[in-house]
């Protein structure tokens, strides 16, 4: 496995400590933590989690997306698909180049899993992301899920990617 | 704000009414309960104060859903209260309720809501079945529903993940015949 994945403007990687106070920066955000699921607000340099409870690496699993350096976003694909983007830096396809990158890698491996993200409702710049991407809408199930930002439970979608789906676009 | 024309419901209390502008400073000050918000699912550790932003946008989803309505007691907001999941082919929905204020709680305002609006689900949009889900750990709520009708269909077992542990969800449902009607 590889540490890193260059693409042609942007690095995933591990997040390092150093990553701590951009990323809590980008999270801090209500417009960003209002459409993810986990994260709470107001959220600070203290909430931020670079490793997993047991101590060990995120990475490959979670991608820290660095612009120049500076984390300006993350990406996780497994066992769900979130991802999330610095306001400023959104509308420049950095998203759409990181989460290629990282679905050519899933794709990549033999058996690779079908690729799933949740999408509140109302969330439409990720709806068109993922319909880029090539994810198609489940059937709605009427599922809901609790955004902490928001302190409430909302309808959330299903969009699936499958390999299959994937390589006809490749 | 407001997409959809919903009607005012009334109970012998609670008024059921669309949101409006000035909600948003009432569910400001209404806050987060961590108590409160842990009966909806919430990790009680990552529950925050309440800011400006999360109280409008609480208010904007009110506003969006279409079968979404704030609660109203003695002129003050303390809850909202919804259908979803609505089904007019099989005349079902799913129905859900959260009261906000910890000093409203415990007075059956939340049954007296329920049945608001399960009166309404039945009688005027002629649906024949409410389903209802609720945290096993979550007695007050149990308690509320079965006064309101509901019946225990079911329980699914490990179906919501809140900070690193597993609660069971209980499934609930209501028929039209079986709605304990507000006198």
């Amino acid at each position: 496995m590889t540490d890193h994945i260059e693409t042609e403007r942007l690095t995933l990687r591990a997040a390092v400590p150093a990553d701590v106070e951009a990323m809590a920066e980008g999270l801090g955000d209500f417009e960003v933590s209002k459409w993810l699921a986990r994260v709470p607000h107001p959220f600070g340099a203290k909430d931020v989690r670079i490793l997993n409870d047991d101590g060990s690496s995120t990475w490959p699993d979670y991608a820290a997306i660095a612009l120049e350096g500076r984390v300006i976003g993350g990406l996780r694909l497994i066992p769900q698909m979130g991802f999330w983007l610095t306001r400023k830096h959104w509308g420049h396809g950095y998203m759409t180049e990181a989460a290629r990158a990282s679905l050519r890698r899933h794709f990549a491996s033999a058996g690779a899993r079908d690729v799933v993200a949740g999408v509140f409702h109302g969330n439409t710049a990720s709806e068109h992301l993922l319909a880029r991407l090539g994810f198609v809408r489940d059937e709605a199930s009427g599922r809901r899920e609790f955004c902490a930002a928001r302190g409430m439970d909302l309808p959330i979608s299903d969009h699936r990617l499958t390999s299959i789906k994937w390589e006809a676009r490749a | 704000m407001n997409t959809f024309d919903k009607p005012v419901l009334h109970g012998p209390r609670v008024i059921l009414r669309d949101a409006r502008a000035t909600d948003v400073a009432e569910r400001y000050a209404l806050g987060n309960t961590p108590e409160i918000q842990a009966m909806f699912g919430a990790d009680p550790a990552q529950v925050r104060e309440i800011t400006p932003e999360a109280a409008e946008a609480w208010v904007q989803s009110q506003a969006a859903e279409q079968y979404a309505w704030v609660i109203e007691v003695d002129g003050g907001l303390i809850g909202a209260i919804r259908l979803h999941t609505v089904n007019h082919a099989y005349k079902r929905a799913q129905i859900a309720i959260g009261l906000l204020d910890p000093a409203r709680l415990g007075q059956g305002l939340g049954t007296e809501a329920m049945q608001v609006l399960a009166t309404h689900a039945f009688d005027t949009m002629g649906l024949h079945r409410l389903g209802c889900r609720v945290l096993s750990f979550n007695e007050r709520a149990l308690s509320s529903y079965q006064k309101v009708g509901f019946e225990l269909e079911g329980r699914e077992r490990e179906a919501a993940l809140i900070g690193t542990e597993w609660h069971d969800d209980l499934i609930l449902g209501l028929l039209d015949r079986d709605l304990v009607r507000l006198p």
